[in-house]
């Protein structure tokens, strides 16, 4: 059983979504059940997917056959191959763990329109995408979960459906169907060179000619795309203002997959590249930049919010590629830690903030939120939260944001004064955006009706923040027991080749 | 490079400021009306005449960088013309980065 | 001696990335994205050729050598994906001319 973990934890969650619509004429409860039973059951696996990698090294799986019989030259099989090590790992378990949240979450939050069940169809189909994301071992199957994965979120955006949510849809599918199309068109001209699609083949025979640095340029620009950071992110706010709260958070979580496997790509098949390593550091001192600046004259809270998400993935693509770009120091490996790190801290920090705003949308039942007022007197507890939640995705020392940031900081000092005063700079004006939307919301005269929250959406935002803050007082215990490892083996590209 | 953190002096540290707060919370008036004359806000000067929103806090901010907001909205106008043409002008310059 | 096929791959990618550049109506983008999709199945499978091989396909097969099945294998995919994205990119068409009235 334990040889198959990584084929079950993608399976488990395609069969729950084309099993779910069955289940339509038994009741609401027993579809709540099957939905909690899937992604329980997912989690669980990718902890003991976790374990086992801790125990052995690295997974690998071929898909059919054990050990299959036809064999390239270098001795890799030619298969469909997926493949897990410590860092895959250690982020499918995480963002497992915060979907099955989420999906708590959403229960009472959206059970007021119809068309549910095709929702958590999306959803689920959606898991499959970000776990295959994470997963993958060749290009191919990296294309076909990237489709799979704009698909259902072009799908889930036009959940409510408006005039604005069908034109959104139309805007970001033709957008990634052209994307994912110069992706294949990539991994066609590697194809065409070397004659296999496996990423450890590709890894071992690699020359780096013109060709194979188009194919590079067009892969990284696709995944580029899916991420949302500096020339590719003007599909983000126009998808994030529409689409239900849950769908945001996949998306964001999918984006961070995207960062993950194309620094895999990056680091384990093409090797350490300077100049690619600089582009990438450009690219994200400008999307922290653009992120703050296009944020300050909005006033939809959606919007914001969604360009607060572009610029924390700029400093997460700062952190790791600054540490590309440092490799021979010791200060370019703590840089890679810090940018791993802060993909946790991210997810848990604007997902706190998202799901407090989904909260009062759903009390106040109204569309524009520019027009709510004085929500703190009634509800002290989400502008606590909220509260918590701004301080810590701007970088206050005892909340995680600061441990996580002072190590991109401190690391990236020495590579170039410049990029740490950006960084600071960066954190200051995200605070005070943020206290704009906390002071808008919060403060003011109450409104006269009152209606509780729910409970379940209410258990979920204090998990989080227990999380959040746990993780901020512990960093150390934290950053050794669980990116220690996760770091080691994004940077050795030998680990990665050999199995 | 070690980073000196240790989370019992954070959580003493903030639970005596907590304390110094909780403090001056007690010692405040304990018996007033509630919806009275004492509970309004204090305006020192003349009431505002019109209701300003918050949300135009950084106005002064948009305005000196108007040009560069104008510039910005001109290019990109939510259809997807043009958003393919900024992604394939996006994966050029890439790509013309990446060959030098 | 040129080389057709590339040539119709370029010509076929260019001609649908200007239709999706150029073009408002949402009818005319869905079916830009079909064509860069066939031009670039047509550069996936054309990459597979051996000269004077024969069709991959084992029952009562001649002695020759045969085309490399790999890349039809991938174009299958990628024809029934495209499928879905053009299905999906015309229903939402229909649905924006329902609230809107005109294309």
């Amino acid at each position: 059983m334990t040889s198959h973990l990584i084929i079950l934890i993608i399976a488990i969650p395609l069969l729950g979504a084309f099993l779910l619509p069955l289940l339509n004429k038994f009741g609401k409860r027993i579809k709540y059940f099957w939905l909690a039973t899937v992604l329980g059951l997912t989690d669980i696996f990718s902890f003991f997917l976790y374990l086992l990698i801790i125990e052995k090294g690295e997974v690998v799986y071929t898909l059919g056959a054990k050990f299959p019989l036809l064999v390239s030259p270098q001795g890799f099989p030619i298969r469909i191959i997926l493949e897990a090590d410590a860092l895959s790992g250690f982020l499918s378990f995480i963002f497992l763990s915060i979907i099955f949240l989420i999906f708590i979450y959403s229960l009472k939050i959206l059970s007021n329109y119809s068309f549910l069940d095709k929702f958590y169809v999306l959803y689920l189909l959606l898991t499959v995408g970000i776990l295959g994301f994470l997963f993958t071992g060749d290009f191919f199957t990296l294309f076909v979960f990237y489709e799979i994965s704009s698909i259902t979120t072009a799908g889930l955006i036009a959940f409510f459906r408006s005039e604005e949510c069908f034109k959104s849809a139309f805007h970001y599918l033709s957008l990634f169907a052209v994307g994912s199309l110069f992706l294949l068109f990539g991994i066609g001209i590697l194809y065409s060179e070397y004659g296999f699609l496996n990423m450890g083949i590709i890894a071992k025979v690699l020359q780096f000619s013109f060709l194979d640095k188009v194919a590079l340029s067009l892969i990284a620009s696709s995944l580029l795309l899916k991420a949302g950071v500096f020339p590719f992110y003007f599909w983000k706010p126009e998808a994030y203002k529409v689409s239900p709260i849950s769908a945001i958070l996949l998306s964001i979580i999918s984006s961070l997959s995207a960062i993950y496997i194309l620094f895999r790509i990056f680091l384990g098949v093409f090797g350490v590249n300077l100049i690619f390593g600089w582009i990438l550091i450009l690219f994200s001192i400008f999307s922290i930049f653009m992120g703050i600046f296009l944020a300050i004259k909005e006033n939809n809270i959606k919007k914001i919010l969604a360009y607060l998400a572009i610029s924390e993935l700029g400093y997460i693509i700062l952190g790791i590629s600054s540490g590309i770009v440092m490799l021979n120091n010791d200060f370019g490996f703590k840089a890679i830690q810090g940018g791993l790190f802060h993909m946790v801290n991210d997810i848990l920090d604007i997902g706190l903030l998202f799901l407090i705003i989904g909260v009062v949308i759903y009390i106040t039942k109204s569309k524009n939120v520019l027009e709510i007022r004085g929500f703190g007197h009634k509800y002290p507890w989400l502008a606590g939260f909220f509260l918590l939640g701004v301080f810590a995705i701007s970088g206050m020392p005892p909340l995680n944001g600061f441990a996580s940031k002072i190590i991109i900081y401190e690391s990236v000092f020495h590579l170039s004064p410049v990029l740490t005063i950006i960084g600071i700079l960066g954190s200051i004006l995200i605070l005070a955006i943020l206290i704009k939307i906390f002071a808008i919301i919060f403060l003011g005269i109450s409104p006269e009706k009152y209606q509780p929250v729910p409970k379940t959406a209410m258990a979920v935002i204090f998990v989080f923040a227990i999380l959040m803050i746990s993780i901020g007082l512990f960093p150390g215990q934290f950053t050794s027991f669980f990116i220690n490892p996760a770091a080691e083996a994004l940077v050795s590209q030998q680990n990665y080749i050999c199995k | 490079m070690q980073i000196i953190w240790q989370p019992k002096i954070a959580l003493i540290f903030f639970l005596l400021i907590f304390f110094i707060i909780y403090f001056f919370y007690l010692s405040g008036e304990k018996k007033y009306k509630k919806d009275t004359f004492q509970t309004m806000a204090y305006f020192s000067g003349k009431t505002p005449s019109q209701n300003i929103k918050l949300q135009n806090i950084y106005w002064g901010f948009f305005e000196d960088f108007k040009k560069l907001y104008m510039f910005l909205a001109k290019i990109q106008k939510e259809n997807s013309n043009d958003y393919i043409f900024l992604f394939i002008l996006g994966s050029i310059i890439f790509l013309l980065a990446l060959s030098l | 001696m040129i080389n057709f096929i590339f040539l119709t791959v370029i010509f076929l990618i260019i001609i649908g990335l200007f239709g999706t550049m150029f073009k408002k109506n949402l009818i005319k983008l869905a079916m830009s994205i079909n064509i860069i999709s066939n031009g670039v199945n047509l550069f996936l499978i054309s990459l597979g050729y051996r000269q004077g091989g024969i069709a991959p396909i084992f029952t009562n097969a001649p002695n020759l050598k045969m085309v490399s099945p790999t890349p039809q294998a991938l174009i299958l995919t990628n024809i029934v994906i495209n499928l879905a994205v053009t299905a999906f990119l015309l229903s939402l068409s229909i649905l924006i001319y329902k609230k809107e009235k005109k294309l």
